[in-house]
């Protein structure tokens, strides 16, 4: 883990610090990512996945020839922007990570702007379709993953009804209500029964809505929440003797969660598309032991899958790396195989710009015993 | 006087100016206030926009971020409150194109859209220029207050200035048409004055001033001819005078007469003299002194003697009536009564009150003076006559106004004179008349203490004698009358030695050298063919003590000084008939005398 940390935070330095890098970023592809809203660990298990995906299809001396890395963990909400801009301003020809939907947003306006192509890892924010042709991210969109979320819901808590926790300061949060909003609006059935509530500017529940929730009302929460925003709600419901199953399809690796999670007698299911069952994730898991000595996860997953998108794209260009060739070399094929968050390993961008196709896999992990 | 060339000019001026400076005034604190309150607010603005800049340096990346990747909801909320805590008018998020082209000193962008593209976000703030107004510059609305005021006090000035117009300035512009008028010789009535209030007042006292002074300009030449009418007739009296004084043959009491009409006519003089000076007086501090009348000076007398000579005079003047009479009667207790009079004023009142019952007289009647003591300490006179008499709504006038009854040529003034006189003395006059039946007039004078030289009473002792010395026979007639009534009343005799020269009675007095320190001397002053005076005699024969100098010149100051000095009493002549005179028996005049110091008691004090 050690040598993790330092690989990635020598490029990280380096942009944190002086604001420009030295050298030239002709010819490469930048990789950027923030702490705005998800913590360091996160951000660098998605670039050791990378990494790790860039290694299986360029090998390591053409990874570092054509990536150049920036982290700003300044905490600005804007630092995606300011770092696409630097890699940008610097020459990169195209726009990679920013794997969070907050981050992936404000990229994406930098890279279509631009003109680069970009590649989010795993941002699922429905308004990325939006953003034009050259915006595409490696995670399946809000709408899939509401399609798996709901079967799950129907599956786990039948005749169940559940309480949707949102934020109104998260994009991803929100995006999760709108899709809700927009998938319940008329009368259906088939569809779980959920509350929606939004969360205080302390990102905990109004005294009202937690009085419903001690009151039973509800057999489970919905958190729409990265695992990083969650702490201030779960010690609230820690306090308040709240012991209800919880959903959440951030895909993050709950792990910061751990001290709640010990605590709670119910089960908290994560739902995301890497599934650690099938063969490619097998595989990946051994690629990261031998290479990093790191188990494989969803993050490491998120990034792996980006850096056999990129790597691949890179590969197909047989002239000097240029935008356009980058974009020409992703046009030739908009499929790609070696995918670890896919079924079959394989998957296919639109035309236009936006998310592949990708559901996503509930995971029960379990309280205290 | 000439009209001013514009109407109302100086009150045209007076507005200007004070209009002028209520225009430069309020300008100058409004100019003062103006950039007064600009420089508070540019201060204000500045520490504002300073404290905007620092939260929105906090916040303008975050609100940027939500506004580009959809947070619409919790932007708005969060705009609204930003915008509410600081009290900004407008706060949004906004590309750089939608700003405003130029930006105001109110409105703060987040971050500066120098070199930014026209699609990026920027934080667009537009601070309350109402809120820091009254914040900082709270006084700010005064301006609009200040420049009422002025606009109120101009209107005061309008007012005040047509106030001014006509109730002022019209008044004194038609003031002067009256004086106008008046050097035009036109009558000018009080009902031509439009003017109210103390303009009017003010108005009428300038008519009134400016009539007396054309009054006193006409009275101006007769003033003159007085003047020179007084001036002229004090020479003749004075020669009169000189003469009177070489007149030894004419008897005494019309020496008397003479002296006394010489002496009122030079007062009539005076008086005439004086009321020209007054008639032409305009300021009041040239009327006359309370209790003087004429040239006068106030000083004590005899009534009894005041009225015994006026009514002396009138006798003779009546010569031509054989059918009127004059009497006098002083009574007993009138005798020692003084008042505090001008004589010859006293004489003329009188003596107009004596005309006017001799004038009131058809054919035959009486005019009675009747002199004695009144009530309440004065001394009462009385004009009586048995004439026509006064009606009665006529008489209630006379006593009010004065004036005149019946009476050809008659001017009233010697009534009202009378009346004038006798209220600055302190005293009064009642009337009382009956048509048909007649008139009564009396005086009443308040009594004073009677002077020094005044001798109230003649105590003799029995056997004692008493030296007349008198050069009109009729003078030792009296005395001997007197005397003779005397020794009857007290049945004791006394000697008495008549002299009608001094050479007679200054032998008489070598020869008798004995009984000189107890007689009693009464001494005439003026002794005809004599060539001392009574008073020089008294002196050479050293009897001032025992002397009583009995003359008809009593009242003349210098003679009265110089018997002060000697120790002489005076006895009016007039009154020799009404001095109470008492011969006291040996026991008792022994018994005075041991009271008195001396044998012979001629004067009782």
């Amino acid at each position: 883990m050690l040598s993790l940390n330092f690989r990635l935070c020598f490029p990280v330095l380096l942009c944190a610090l002086t604001g420009s890098p030295s050298i030239a970023l002709a010819g490469k592809v930048g990789f950027g990512s923030t702490t705005s809203v998800a913590s360091r660990s996160f951000q660098e298990n998605v670039y050791l996945g990378f990494e790790a995906g860039m290694h299986k299809t360029l090998g390591k001396e053409k990874t570092d020839a054509f990536v150049v890395a920036s982290q700003l963990t300044d905490k600005s909400p804007l630092s995606a922007t300011r770092s696409a801009e630097t890699l940008l301003k610097n020459g990169a020809i195209g726009l990679v990570g920013f794997p969070t939907s907050h981050d992936a947003l404000l990229a994406a306006d930098v890279a279509r702007k631009a003109g680069v192509l970009s590649f989010f890892a795993g941002a699922a924010h429905r308004d990325l379709a939006k953003k034009g042709p050259l915006v595409y991210s490696t995670g399946g969109s809000m709408d899939s993953l509401f399609d798996s979320l709901f079967i799950f819901l129907k599956r786990t808590f039948p005749q169940k009804r559940g309480l949707a926790v949102v934020s109104p300061f998260n994009a991803f949060s929100m995006n999760q209500e709108a899709t809700l909003l927009e998938k319940t609006k008329a009368p259906d059935a088939s569809l779980p029964l959920l509350d929606l509530r939004r969360l205080t500017k302390a990102q905990v529940l109004s005294n009202e809505d937690l009085a419903q929730v001690k009151a039973k009302t509800y057999d489970y929460l919905y958190l729409t929440l990265y695992p990083e925003d969650l702490p201030a709600l779960l010690s609230q419901l820690t306090a308040a003797k709240i012991d209800l199953p919880m959903v959440s399809v951030s895909g993050a690796d709950p792990s910061v969660l751990e001290r709640f999670l010990a605590n709670m007698k119910s089960p908290f299911y994560l739902g995301s598309s890497y599934d650690p069952r099938t063969l490619a994730a097998r595989h990946l898991d051994q690629q990261m032991l031998k290479q990093f000595k790191v188990k494989a996860n969803p993050e490491l997953g998120m990034g792996y899958d980006l850096g056999i998108v990129v790597g691949t794209i890179l590969s197909r260009v047989s002239g000097p790396l240029t935008k356009q060739s980058f974009i020409d070399a992703f046009n030739k094929d908009r499929c790609f195989t070696g995918i670890v968050r896919s079924v079959d390993g394989k998957v296919c961008f639109p035309q236009g710009g936006g998310h592949i196709f990708q559901g996503a896999i509930f995971r029960r992990f379990e309280g205290k015993p | 006087m000439k009209a001013p060339k514009q109407k109302f000019q100086l009150l045209r001026q007076l507005t200007t100016n004070q209009l002028l400076a209520v225009f430069f005034g309020v300008l100058c604190l409004s100019l003062t206030y103006f950039f007064v309150t600009r420089a508070t607010y540019k201060e204000a603005l500045l520490k504002e926009r300073a404290k905007v800049m620092l939260s929105l340096e906090e916040q303008h990346e975050k609100w940027r971020t939500w506004k580009q990747i959809g947070l619409e909801e919790v932007l708005k909320d969060e705009l609204t409150s930003h915008a509410k805590v600081f009290a900004l008018s407008d706060l949004v998020v906004l590309p750089v194109a939608d700003l405003p082209s130029k930006l105001k000193r109110e409105e703060i962008v987040m971050p500066k859209p120098k070199g930014l593209s026209a699609d990026t976000l920027v934080v667009f703030a537009r601070l309350n220029a109402e809120h820091i107004e009254a914040a900082y510059v709270p006084y700010r609305s005064n301006l609009v207050l200040l420049v009422l005021s002025g606009v109120l006090f101009t209107f005061v000035i309008f007012l005040s200035s047509r106030y001014i117009r006509r109730h002022i300035y019209t008044p004194f512009l038609e003031l002067r048409g009256v004086f106008e008028a008046y050097n035009a010789g036109r009558e000018v009535n009080e009902a031509d004055i439009k003017a109210e209030g103390e303009i009017r007042e003010f108005t009428l006292s300038l008519m009134d001033l400016y009539r007396k002074l054309k009054e006193n300009e006409k009275n101006a030449a007769m003033v003159s001819v007085a003047k020179q009418v007084a001036h002229d007739i004090r020479s003749p009296l004075a020669a009169l005078d000189m003469i009177l004084d070489t007149l030894s043959q004419v008897p005494e009491q019309k020496r008397m007469i003479i002296r006394g009409a010489l002496s009122r006519i030079r007062d009539i003089a005076n008086n005439v003299l004086e009321r020209s000076r007054r008639s032409t007086a305009i300021l009041p501090d040239t009327a006359p002194r309370p209790g003087k009348v004429g040239t006068e000076d106030v000083s004590s007398h005899p009534i009894a003697s005041l009225a015994e000579a006026i009514v002396t005079e009138k006798q003779v003047l009546m010569q031509d009536r054989p059918d009127a009479v004059l009497d006098i009667r002083i009574e007993d207790c009138a005798y020692g009564l003084f008042i505090d009079v001008q004589p010859n004023g006293f004489k003329t009142a009188v003596s107009n009150l004596v005309n006017n019952s001799l004038e009131a007289l058809e054919g035959k009647g009486r005019v009675e003076v009747r002199v004695k003591a009144g009530p309440g300490q004065t001394a009462k006179i009385t004009v009586s006559d048995n004439g026509r008499g006064i009606p009665a709504e006529i008489l209630a006038k006379l006593r009010t106004q004065g004036g005149s009854f019946n009476k050809e040529g008659g001017c009233g003034l010697g009534l009202s004179d009378a009346k004038r006189l006798i209220d600055s003395w302190g005293g009064r006059l009642e009337m009382g008349s009956v048509q048909g039946v007649g008139t009564q007039v009396d005086i009443y004078i308040p009594q004073v203490k009677p002077p020094r030289w005044f001798v109230p009473k003649i105590e003799v002792a029995e056997g004692s004698t008493v030296m007349v010395l008198d050069d009109d026979p009729s003078i030792h007639l009296v005395w001997q009358q007197r005397f003779n009534d005397a020794m009857k009343a007290a049945g004791a005799g006394i000697f008495l030695e008549h002299f009608s020269d001094t050479v007679s009675l200054h032998r008489w007095c070598t020869e008798n050298q004995r009984l000189m320190s107890s007689v009693l001397f009464l001494c005439d002053f003026e002794i005809l063919g004599a060539p001392e005076n009574g008073l020089q005699v008294i002196r050479s024969l050293a009897l001032s003590h025992r002397a009583v100098l009995v003359t008809g010149r009593f009242d003349e100051p210098a003679l009265r000084q110089e018997c002060d000095r000697l120790g002489i009493r005076l006895l009016p002549k007039g009154l020799g008939g009404c001095v109470p005179i008492t011969i006291l028996k040996r026991v008792a005049a022994a018994a005075n005398h041991a009271e008195a110091g001396s044998l012979v008691d001629a004067v009782a004090p």
